[in-house]
């Protein structure tokens, strides 16, 4: 009885006509698919290339390791001795904004060809260091950039990539008591927020 | 097959689904051998390689020295660094360029590197170079180091009693008003061979252009309207074939800065050449050396205004009109030598100094147009 209906239904179905315009939906579904293939490979091709050659995270990386190890970076520089400290960051040096502006951009001077874009900011409890305010390399940029990084930018822009990385810094003050120069340290995080456009 | 209208449709459909398949496959074949032949890839990877080696290079705490192969492992490519660029070309075409930063506090010499494998990088005491052969710092054979004294090449002036003894600087009398409309800026000693102190980490080219710059942007500040010719990278004010200076007709002012390069280790004068029977010159020449005296008076101790002996830019600058003296505007040429680059490091090396350096020089070209005026 079922066997019946079932080859009845089957019957309906394998009309010439009925079959042409079920399999004619499929196709357009089937072209659909392959332009979705092509599409994707044309796109993992694309992804393999960037990743290939994006190194905005070596060059956030070695920004700071620069910053960190080199006598031209942030770290206190004794210059009578020629010895260099690293992770240890002058507060005179830090709380004058316009010399350390100045020192980085003498440090990395890009030309015409801006990369990249840093926020400096230091994250402690301790009264002596919530006083050093953040401070950038290529403000102009940033402020500028800040708004490319978000996904509606990805899709319509061109696209910002934001990386931050997190160190461990000692900062190092003068203090003067009875005419005595004494030093105080200050264990702190400092934090660097990277903006870079894609390229 | 075709006779039955419903079949052919469906048939149709399906051939070009077919025609598409193809299509596609043999688009994606073709893609994907083109990528397969461009070399834009390899070159782009190279690009940020050798951008990365340079940034990595100006970042190490000591001293560096590395030999660069391409992994592309072909001879035909060029690789070529400015300032701010690592440019990879297939011959001297087709160039691919990622950017690096160039840190100032370094001093940085490039070399071409054509139709290379492989190059060398070394940072030795904060002297950045990239050369096709093993190079450390800005090394030369000794006997180079040194060369003949100004005072052999030059005679001192029968008007250099009076600047040096009492470096009063009385203008000469005007017809008409005098005007700085051009300048020309020289940064000296872009050649081959520069003269550098014994460790090779001061040149005389990269001390000239900096005080050269402080100059200009002094200038631009304190006197409205004028022009600057200046080419700070490579020295073409003076064409050596025709025997002519490649600076405007009507530049009214040129100001040539180097440094000295001598035996002497201490108390090297400041020597300022002018061409001869300028009067003008010589009063300007007298101004600079008074106010660069007033401004750094411990460290330059000794002053003398020498006027050429020989063929050079500034006197064929001079011999441009012969006769004219007080009026000549095109008379008007200086050469500040600046300390001696072996041994006057607090001179030449603090860039503080330097910049007092331009300060001065600044001020007194000033102050020269306004007296010459009154």
């Amino acid at each position: 009885m079922n066997k019946v209906k079932i080859n009845k239904k089957i019957g309906k179905i394998g009309k010439k006509s009925q079959l042409a315009y079920f399999q004619l939906m499929f196709l357009f579904i089937r072209i659909a698919v392959l332009l979705l293939v092509l599409f994707s490979i044309v796109i993992l091709v694309h992804m393999f290339i960037n990743e290939s050659t994006n190194i905005q995270k070596e060059e956030i990386n070695m920004f700071t390791e620069f910053l960190l190890y080199s006598k031209h970076g942030l770290s206190h520089y004794d210059k009578q001795a020629g010895r260099l400290y690293p992770g240890i960051l002058d507060y005179a040096e830090l709380t004058n904004t316009g010399l350390i502006q100045a020192k980085l951009d003498y440090a990395f001077d890009y030309g015409d060809y801006k990369v990249m874009a840093i926020k400096f900011k230091f994250n402690s409890l301790v009264p002596e260091v919530s006083e050093i305010q953040e401070f950038y390399y290529n403000k102009e940029r940033y402020d500028e950039w800040l708004h490319l990084t978000g996904l509606k930018a990805r899709i319509t822009k061109q696209f910002v990539t934001k990386k931050q990385r997190t160190v461990n810094v000692i900062i190092r003050k003068e203090i003067e008591i009875e005419g005595i120069i004494k030093e105080q340290f200050f264990p702190t995080k400092l934090e660097l927020t990277m903006l870079s456009p894609n390229t | 097959m075709f006779k039955n209208k419903r079949g052919i449709t469906l048939d149709k459909v399906f051939l070009v689904e077919a025609i598409l398949i193809v299509v596609v496959c043999a688009s994606i074949m073709v893609y994907i051998g083109n990528l397969y032949n461009d070399t834009s890839f390899d070159k782009r990877i190279i690009a940020r390689d050798l951008a990365f080696l340079a940034d990595s290079a100006q970042s190490v705490p000591g001293n560096l020295y590395y030999e660069y192969t391409s992994p592309l492992g072909k001879k035909d490519h060029s690789f070529i660094f400015s300032k701010n660029t690592a440019i990879i070309a297939e011959g001297w075409f087709a160039k691919v360029g990622y950017p690096f930063f160039y840190n100032k506090n370094m001093m940085f010499e490039s070399f071409p590197i054509a139709f290379k494998k492989s190059f060398s990088i070394s940072n030795f005491n904060n002297v950045l170079v990239i050369s096709p052969e093993k190079r450390f710092g800005l090394k030369q054979p000794k006997d180079q180091f040194y060369v003949e004294t100004p005072s052999q090449t030059y005679e001192i002036s029968e008007t250099k009693q009076v600047a040096e003894q009492t470096l009063e600087c009385t203008p000469p009398k005007l017809e008409t008003k005098f005007t700085f409309d051009i300048i020309a800026i020289d940064a000296d000693g872009n050649s081959d061979t520069p003269k550098q102190n014994i460790a090779g980490t001061q040149v005389e080219h990269l001390i000239t252009h900096d005080i050269s710059k402080a100059i200009i942007e002094e200038l631009n500040i304190i006197l409205e309207g004028i022009i600057i010719e200046t080419r700070p990278e490579i020295d073409t004010t003076y064409d050596t074939e025709s025997k002519l200076l490649l600076i405007p007709p009507s530049t009214s002012f040129i100001l040539q800065i180097s440094t000295e390069q001598t035996q002497n280790q201490n108390n090297n004068p400041v020597y300022a050449y002018i061409p001869k029977n300028s009067e003008l010159s010589n009063y300007l020449a007298c101004t600079i050396l008074q106010n660069l005296k007033k401004e750094l008076p411990e460290v330059i101790t000794e002053t003398k205004i020498l006027t050429q002996n020989q063929e050079d830019n500034l006197l064929l600058y001079a011999n441009k009109d012969p006769t004219g003296v007080n009026t000549n505007k095109q008379n008007l040429a200086i050469k500040i030598g600046i300390g001696n680059i072996l041994h006057d490091n607090n001179l030449l090396y603090e860039k503080e100094t330097t910049n007092i350096i331009a300060y001065s020089i600044a001020q007194s070209i000033e102050e020269f147009q306004e007296s010459i005026n009154n």
